[in-house]
């Protein structure tokens, strides 16, 4: 299922970008740092706020690193 | 300080059970629950030998030839009754005629249909820890989130209460 939600995000991403008076931009190194920086209290307020939340975020990224290396 | 929210799959499994049993029809009854779990992420399905096959209608809200219905969905099914022909025969049902992204949840629920396909994001309320995936740069890809929700529930880490 997910794949084929993932499947279907390339076919419709390279659709678009095969669009004439189309721009992709990627967000920068140092941009995409600032943002996580600003950003991260959400992460801490929902960990605070859901039940177990801490240990839920700390096992999703755990498996999140996971699933990167298995899908590579 | 949020208030702890009921876990809606808790609470409905014994009026399922009591639902099924009243009926004299049990295993379907966990096959439904078991079935929902799992179409929404969150467990694994048991079966158990029948002479018959076991008929189980399974709503897609998605339209009929959207990717999800026609490259994960309908394949699944079509897995799943090839792999066990004298266990199971699952039935999909896409479009929003039998359930919507609103209502497919109530549906498995009231046993309109035995199984369904939906978004964590209509009924986020119900099942908060889901809402991980939703937090920002912590993850990106879809593919990577689902298999992270996955093992954190089937390992049972940090997952016992919903």
């Amino acid at each position: 299922m997910a794949l084929a939600a993932l499947a279907a995000d390339k076919d419709v991403l390279a659709q678009l970008k095969a669009m004439p008076d189309q721009n992709f931009s990627e967000l920068a190194a140092e941009e995409s740092a600032r943002w996580k920086a600003i950003l991260a209290p959400i992460a801490e307020a929902w960990a605070k706020e859901t039940p177990d939340g801490t240990r839920v975020l700390a096992s999703f990224k755990e498996e999140a690193a996971k699933a990167h290396v298995e899908a590579r | 300080m949020t208030p702890r929210r009921k876990n809606p799959l808790a609470l409905n499994r014994p009026a399922a059970q009591r639902r099924a049993v009243s009926k004299g029809n049990r295993a379907s009854s966990v096959l439904r629950y078991a079935a929902l779990c799992a179409a929404l992420g969150t467990n694994g399905i048991i079966f158990g030998a029948a002479a018959e096959p076991m008929q189980l209608r399974f709503a897609s809200p998605a339209p009929a030839m959207s990717p999800i219905t026609v490259g994960g969905i309908q394949p699944w099914a079509k897995e799943v009754n090839e792999a066990a022909p004298d266990a199971l025969a699952i039935q999909v049902y896409a479009g929003p005629s039998v359930a919507n992204f609103n209502n497919v949840y109530d549906r498995v629920v009231n046993a309109v249909v035995d199984a369904g396909f939906a978004t964590l994001g209509g009924i986020g309320l119900s099942v908060p820890k889901t809402t991980v995936v939703s937090l920002p740069f912590e993850e990106k890809d879809s593919f990577n989130e689902s298999l992270a929700l996955w093992h954190i529930y089937t390992q049972g880490r940090a997952w016992r209460r919903v």
